[in-house]
């Protein structure tokens, strides 16, 4: 394992921008995206449909398709090593072992004819041989099956899963979707990677269990030695467990900072139509603010601000050019002529 | 809700059209229907020669310009033999299918349906029907029927429908459960009307393109029979008892065994390509 | 526990089936003539001492349902009428053909896979290219083609143009039949040790199972490579890739061993099929299987032969049927604990 500093980033994505053929012409999914991740960190990167996040997370772990997606420009610095300039082969193994990522149906996630066991012991498996092809010796060359057993039982309490020596022995299908996802979960954290990718882990579940696996995850990093990117859609998921927060509209980040910050000054027009869109149960007779226009077509190339003609502040400047992401006070930024 | 539905069946033509299967196959089978109306209502008239009679040619001749696949065994010209045969063939398929198809439709959408022991009764007889080869059955009624062209279309009537029943009665029981269903109920609409407008387009649709590849089957199994000795009675031109009749002729006489065979085969292909490409194009609609 | 009463639904199903079958020949043995003796001795019924024999054994003198009784009586005894045309018992005649027939059968099921599989594999490995459009059309002339079009086909390749395989026949003429052990005559050559015996009856069953195999594979073809393009786009997949697993380890555990689930389940229309074109293939390559056995009944009119087979094919094919059931739910899981 390379011994990393506390000051190193884990993962610095600079300039990002991926572009998908489509029967309709080309989309932009991603435009000129940066975003960074401190270890031991929560980040959510909070957005609409089509604002590019599951684009974004599919990115980093490199397992975009590569015919839709048609060019990957940019730089994805993982560890200091850029992503984007490995072979598949070279990516593969940084799969899993280094960055892990769980998706949105747990339901379908799930290999249907394997027991829960044998697929993390998959998992313990891939770890293990890419740890002994590392150290170049080969003391560990048989790890025995009780050992094995035993760290998958430990991988499933961990997710506090009830009864995980039965579990164990069950199949995916034989789990609802809140144990299935925890099982995904276990899986991908039994393989110890610096950085979990997290694609809208919960929307496919009830709210209560939505905030047991929230919390979970929040616990865990605390645990175990991983960052994460949670990737949602939901601003007040992402409010419940992060710590910093990057909204993306339109294929880019318009503003990223700190939850609180985030939430108690918030800069970016869009964020504040975010904001307001939540609903204060507590006002009585309170209408629903929602955000005005439609959305965007991503087809086009914009060479202004795509949040222009949905923007309640807009001025003749944000017609002509497209704004940059700027540093204001204390790590926040903004992408906003609001500001410049 | 009407305008929708043809613009919705032009579409689907068009796009269903675009695709090089349904044209292959489209093809195919038109070729081989318009011999049959030609035949059909021209008799022998239009063919090169009479394709009962001897002697037009040189016994066993090779295929050439003026017998297009040669002469059999007793001159006769063998193309004018396989053009003549094409509505057998076609007709008995077209015949079994649309029977089985509508006896199918009632007894599957009933059962489905209404469900309870009407449905068992269905699916039991159905699987005792499925466990013998449509062959061997159609043989043994053949043997009790007698020979001939009817009987064997009787014979293949009374057995083809169960799949088509049980399409039937699949896609009753999913119509039945859906919840629309209940919403027209309680709205008060008819239950004759419910069948008509939610159940009869849906099985209409899914059971047409498993009739369009099933024409092929039945094909290939009125092929066999007719090689069996069970159908037409020489001299009358069969496909199948062609192949039966000039067998031996393999080594001295290719041709005359293998012509029928593979116009058989060939009939088959442009439904198979024609019922794939239906098939193919009625799940993207679903789909979409 | 849940395995256990899905096998015993299952046997309680065939066995009710059978019973069905059992019915319909029964019916068909009445329908042939007015006289119920002559389906059971067909020409024979003439004969007065078989005539009172069978009269008496099967009470063909009393009401229907007695018969029917009766009737199931003497189907589990094995007796299944008596053949004039071969001079013997039904029963006796299946013994000897039906051997032969299950030695094409299981030689054909094998090609069939050794067949179907691969190019299954292939054609959705390369999907929507060159490749795939050949095997789709190989495959569809499989299916397309009549049984006896096959067989004549592989006649004049195999046989006449390149004499690489005999015509016809179990065994060369001039080869000892093996002494009847199993009674399944390729065991019993090797049983004796009689090799060469045995590489020739190998010769002769080549081209009647390859025949049939040609007309089938295309099924286990087509539905594996649907099977597996779905299976690749699936979920599971995607988190396979990216818990880091190989691609080789990806398509073989992960997606072929959901892929190949639908597949068991053609194989009720594989053993239709199969017993269906044997017919053909052992009369065009005079093997003396239970295909010719029917066909010989069929133009000699042997009533009895016929019906009895009808049943013996229908035992085949609800047993081959609940055989496949069972290694679906081996297979599927689901199936097996829901």
């Amino acid at each position: 394992m390379v011994v990393q500093t506390l000051t190193e980033k884990i993962l610095e994505v600079n300039d990002l921008s991926v572009n998908y053929e489509s029967s309709q012409g080309t989309v932009h999914a991603l435009d000129s995206v940066s975003v960074t991740i401190e270890p031991h960190s929560l980040t959510a990167i909070v957005g609409e449909s089509g604002s590019g996040k599951s684009t974004l997370g599919l990115a980093i772990i490199g397992l975009l398709p590569v015919p839709p997606a048609k060019s990957i420009v940019g730089k994805v610095l993982y560890k200091g090593v850029n992503l984007l300039e490995l072979n598949k082969e070279e990516m593969r193994r940084y799969r899993g072992t280094e960055i892990a990522m769980i998706f949105q149906e747990p339901i379908t996630s799930l290999n249907p004819v394997y027991k829960i066991g044998t697929q993390i012991e998959e998992a313990i498996a891939i770890r293990d041989s890419r740890n002994a092809r590392k150290s170049a010796n080969s003391e560990h060359s048989e790890i025995k099956s009780r050992d094995k057993r035993e760290e998958i039982i430990a991988s499933l309490k961990m997710v506090r899963i009830p009864d995980s020596e039965s579990v164990a022995d069950r199949y995916p299908f034989e789990l609802s979707g809140g144990m299935r996802q925890r099982v995904m979960i276990a899986m991908a954290l039994a393989q110890k990677p610096s950085l979990l990718l997290a694609d809208e882990p919960t929307t496919a579940l009830d709210v209560t269990t939505q905030a047991e696996v929230l919390r979970l995850m929040r616990n865990l990093m605390d645990e175990v030695d991983t960052s994460i990117l949670l990737i949602t859609h939901d601003l007040a998921v992402a409010s419940q467990v992060a710590d910093r927060i990057a909204v993306m509209y339109g294929g880019q980040v318009v503003e990223e900072a700190e939850v609180n910050e985030l939430f108690s000054q918030p800069m970016h027009p869009y964020t504040n139509g975010l904001l307001s869109c939540i609903p204060a149960g507590s006002k009585k007779k309170a209408r629903l603010k929602p955000i005005q226009g439609n959305v965007l077509d991503l087809r086009e190339t914009y060479n202004y601000c795509k949040f222009a003609p949905r923007c309640p502040h807009v001025m003749d400047k944000c017609w002509k050019t497209k704004p940059d992401l700027q540093t204001l006070r204390a790590e926040h930024r903004v992408a906003c002529y609001l500001y410049e | 809700m009407k305008s929708n539905g043809s613009q919705e069946s032009r579409r689907f033509l068009r796009l269903f059209l675009a695709r090089n299967e349904a044209r292959l196959g489209l093809s195919i089978v038109t070729v081989f229907l318009a011999i049959s109306f030609v035949i059909a209502f021209t008799g022998k008239s239009l063919l090169p020669y009479n394709p009962i009679e001897q002697n037009v040619g040189p016994v066993l001749a090779s295929p050439s310009a003026a017998h297009l696949f040669g002469t059999d065994n007793l001159g006769r010209d063998v193309f004018s033999r396989i053009l003549f045969a094409t509505p057998n063939d076609l007709l008995v398929s077209f015949i079994v299918i649309t029977s089985s198809f509508a006896v199918g439709i009632v007894l599957g959408g009933i059962a489905g349906f209404w469900g309870g022991i009407l449905d068992e009764i269905l699916m039991r007889s159905t699987d005792v029907i499925f466990a013998i080869p449509a062959l061997v059955l159609a043989m043994s009624i053949a043997v009790i029927l007698g020979p001939g062209l009817v009987h064997m279309t009787y014979a293949l009537m009374i057995i083809w429908w169960p799949p088509y029943a049980r399409l039937a009665r699949g896609e009753a029981l999913q119509v039945s459960q859906r919840n629309f269903i209940e919403a027209a109920k309680t709205s008060g609409t008819s239950t004759l009307t419910i069948l008509r407008r939610h159940l009869i387009p849906n099985i209409l649709t899914s059971m047409l393109a498993y009739a369009t590849l099933d024409i092929g089957t039945v094909v290939v199994v009125y092929a066999g029979l007719s090689y069996l000795g069970l159908s037409v009675q020489p001299p009358t031109p069969d496909w199948g008892s062609m192949v039966n009749a000039y067998q031996d002729y393999l080594v001295s006489a290719p041709w005359l065994p293998l012509v029928p065979a593979i116009t058989i085969a060939a009939v088959v292909i442009g439904f198979s390509l024609l019922g794939n490409a239906l098939r193919d194009a009625l799940e993207s609609q679903r789909i979409s | 526990m849940n395995f256990a009463t899905f096998i015993l639904r299952r046997l309680g199903l065939a066995i009710f089936v059978l019973l069905g079958v059992a019915v319909i020949t029964f019916t068909l043995s009445h329908l042939v003539s007015s006289d119920p003796l002559v389906a059971w001795l067909g020409r024979a019924s003439g004969n007065p001492v078989l005539a009172a024999e069978y009269i008496q054994r099967y009470h063909l003198n009393d009401p229907l349902y007695v018969q029917f009784g009766y009737y199931l009586f003497a189907l589990l005894h094995g007796d299944l009428g008596f053949s004039v045309f071969k001079g013997e018992p039904v029963s006796e005649a299946l013994l000897q053909t039906l051997p032969f027939t299950l030695q094409i059968a299981f030689c054909a099921i094998l090609l069939t896979l050794a067949i179907g599989i691969p190019l299954g594999v292939l054609a959705a490995r390369y999907h929507h290219t060159v490749v795939d459009y050949s095997i789709s059309g190989f495959y569809l002339a499989g299916i397309a083609s009549p049984y006896f079009l096959l067989a004549l086909f592989l006649l004049v390749i195999l046989t006449y143009t390149f004499h690489l395989l005999p015509s016809g026949g179990a065994f060369s003429p001039g080869i000892r039949e093996p002494y009847p052990i199993t009674n399944f005559p390729l065991i019993d050559c090797l049983i004796e040790g009689r090799w060469s015996a045995f590489l020739d009856g190998v010769t002769h069953l080549i081209m009647p199972s390859l025949a049939l195999a040609l007309g089938i594979f295309g099924y286990i073809t087509r539905v594996l490579r649907a099977s597996i393009l779905d299976v690749l786009h699936a979920n599971y997949i995607r988190t396979a890739r990216a818990k880091g697993v190989d691609e080789t380890t990806l398509f073989f555990k992960h997606a072929l061993r959901n892929a190949s689930i639908p597949v068991v389940t053609l194989a009720s229309i594989v053993v239709t099929w199969l017993v269906t074109g044997t017919l053909f293939v052992e009369v065009i390559f005079a093997y003396p299987g239970i295909g010719q056995y029917a066909v010989q009944a069929l133009s000699n009119l042997d009533y009895p032969s016929l019906l009895a087979i009808t049943l013996v094919l229908a035992v085949i094919i609800v047993l081959s049927n609940l055989t496949a059931d069972v290694l679906y739910a081996v297979v599927n899981p689901e199936i097996r604990l829901r």
